[in-house]
């Protein structure tokens, strides 16, 4: 029967922690296991130090953490089976929603959106997240768990970015940026030349590299560059520039007359004109302050940031004057039909902001709607110059 | 009672002289089974008594590894199957183990899967009851 000093304990306590073994309970645990095996077992006069080693050396394979390990590995297990179960449910979720979402959309039915949505962040939040976390804890070192880790990151921004697209929110090409420099920059090489150097893995490290670097020059192909959106918008803009030339042409032309033609028509008139341009401004200014009834402006907004190729939204207050349009407009096309000429034409509605098909249901860009006020502007000019013409 | 040989030892004869011990593989599947029913039969249990205590039942046949045990004990634990308490042995912990109420339903349950498992097996791998 030995008896142990405190000293000895404590150098006992201060080997377990030295051995890696970090859990306090446990620590305790070993240390009176320990204790208890030197008490028992030693002889009263006994070589501790060695007793001691031999004792200890008992307790594990290579390692005395691996006790910690297991542990650890076997406190997570319970939580192993509800994340699996989590990660299959939300997988099923997502790949539901998003192709009922997609069917939904295809048909132009309501709810659509939010389908795809819930599809895509339940995929990307926790379906994908998961995922990566179960594979990561499968792999031994930890470099391949940080691998894991970024591959994650990469395949949850690029999944996050066509989220952003569909809903028309900012930012979803710097998502497909930051993703691909993470994968293509970080990840790649890592994985690389981590796997290339081992026989049995070499194979499938350059085939799966390979497919990294097609996915992604594929994405890229899809993507209109910065350069090209912003020559894109220079010509909406510059199209707007000539739309409003034209108009005012069109509208100095019967200027100094247009109280000749009939008052019902002449009203109409001028209560669609003025709303029209009321449209228009509003759609500018919510983007920058713009004049409509000065050209001189239109050098100034072209140094603006061009807006025109974004998706209109409706809202209430261009919801109602829009509204407002459509009602004229009907007045308008009933006034022209009672004056009887084959000469005056109709304002077109079909497939226009008015169309009732169109709206919600078909992306038009604020440039669109711009150009179809414009349209109408035109309508009613050019008739007033037929009227006239008709005297 | 086992206290003559050190475990060093012990496991040196063990090599020598192949002493059947039951493999670890063997032994997976049934230590929650072997604690929960051992405490339930004690009181309460700290960790080296309950590896001495399955050496003397078994004479020796069944060698619980501290790397087994103690990851078990930590599960059962946080699965609320067992309590524990500590006590100062001098300068160190002892932490000792006790079934808590549900602990004792789930030792019902494992011991009688367990004993329905091996008429199972006996049927399975035809395995002759020993008449003593």
């Amino acid at each position: 029967m030995y008896q142990l000093s405190d000293t000895q304990i404590d150098f006992i306590l201060d080997d377990i922690r030295a051995r890696g073994v970090e859990m306090e309970g446990l620590q305790d645990n070993l240390l009176d296991h320990v204790c208890c095996i030197i008490e028992q077992n030693l002889e009263a006069n006994g070589d501790f130090e060695n007793f001691y080693q031999k004792t200890i050396r008992l307790f594990y394979k290579d390692a005395l953490w691996e006790i910690e390990e297991e542990t650890l590995l076997v406190l997570t297990f319970k939580h192993y089976y509800t994340m699996k179960k989590i990660m299959i449910g939300s997988g099923v979720f997502s790949v539901l929603t998003l192709t009922f979402g997609i069917w939904f959309k295809f048909m132009h039915w309501p709810g659509a959106s939010i389908l795809v949505v819930s599809g895509i962040l339940s995929g990307s939040l926790i379906f994908l997240p998961l995922l990566f976390t179960l594979k990561a804890k499968e792999k031994q070192k930890t470099k391949d768990k940080y691998l894991i880790g970024i591959s994650a990151l990469g395949v949850i921004l690029i999944s996050l970015s066509f989220l952003f697209k569909v809903m028309h929110w900012p930012y979803s090409i710097e998502l497909v940026y930051l993703s691909a420099l993470l994968m293509l920059l970080i990840f790649l090489p890592l994985f690389f030349f981590s796997g290339i150097r081992q026989e049995e893995t070499k194979l499938n490290t350059i085939t799966t590299s390979m497919l990294i670097i097609m996915v992604y020059g594929l994405l890229f192909m899809m993507i209109r560059t910065p350069s090209a959106s912003m020559h894109a918008a220079m010509v909406a803009d510059q199209e707007h520039g000539i739309e409003l030339e034209i108009l005012m042409n069109e509208r100095r032309l019967s200027e100094d007359r247009q109280n000749i033609i009939p008052t019902s028509v002449y009203e109409l008139n001028q209560e669609l004109d003025k709303l029209c341009t009321e449209c228009k401004g509003f759609l500018f200014w919510k983007t920058y302050p713009y004049d409509t009834a000065s050209v001189s402006s239109m050098v100034e907004f072209n140094h603006n940031k061009p807006m025109l190729n974004d998706p209109f939204e409706y809202d209430q207050t261009i919801g109602e004057k829009l509204n407002k349009i459509g009602i004229l407009v009907e007045k308008y096309n009933l006034e022209m039909a009672k004056l009887g000429s084959k000469r005056l034409s109709r304002i077109r509605v079909t497939a226009t902001f008015l169309d009732n098909k169109v709206k919600g249901s078909y992306p038009l860009t604020i440039g669109n709607v711009l150009t179809q006020l414009t349209q109408i502007q035109m309508f009613v000019l050019q008739n007033t110059r037929t009227l006239l013409a008709m005297k | 009672m086992y206290n003559a040989l050190d475990s060093y030892v012990y496991l040196y004869y063990v090599l020598k002289y192949h002493i059947m011990i039951y493999s670890s593989e063997l032994l997976k599947g049934t230590l929650k089974t072997i604690v929960l029913k051992l405490l339930s039969d004690n009181k309460k249990m700290y960790g080296y008594e309950i590896t001495q205590k399955v050496r003397e039942l078994t004479r020796d046949k069944i060698q619980i590894t501290e790397g087994a045990l103690y990851p078990t004990l930590h599960a059962l634990e946080a699965d609320g199957f067992v309590t524990t308490e500590s006590e100062f042995i001098g300068k160190r912990v002892r932490k000792y183990y006790s079934l808590s109420l549900s602990g004792k339903t789930k030792t019902n349950e494992k011991v009688n899967e367990l004993a329905d498992f091996m008429n199972t097996m006996k049927f399975l791998l035809d395995i002759k009851p020993k008449t003593a």
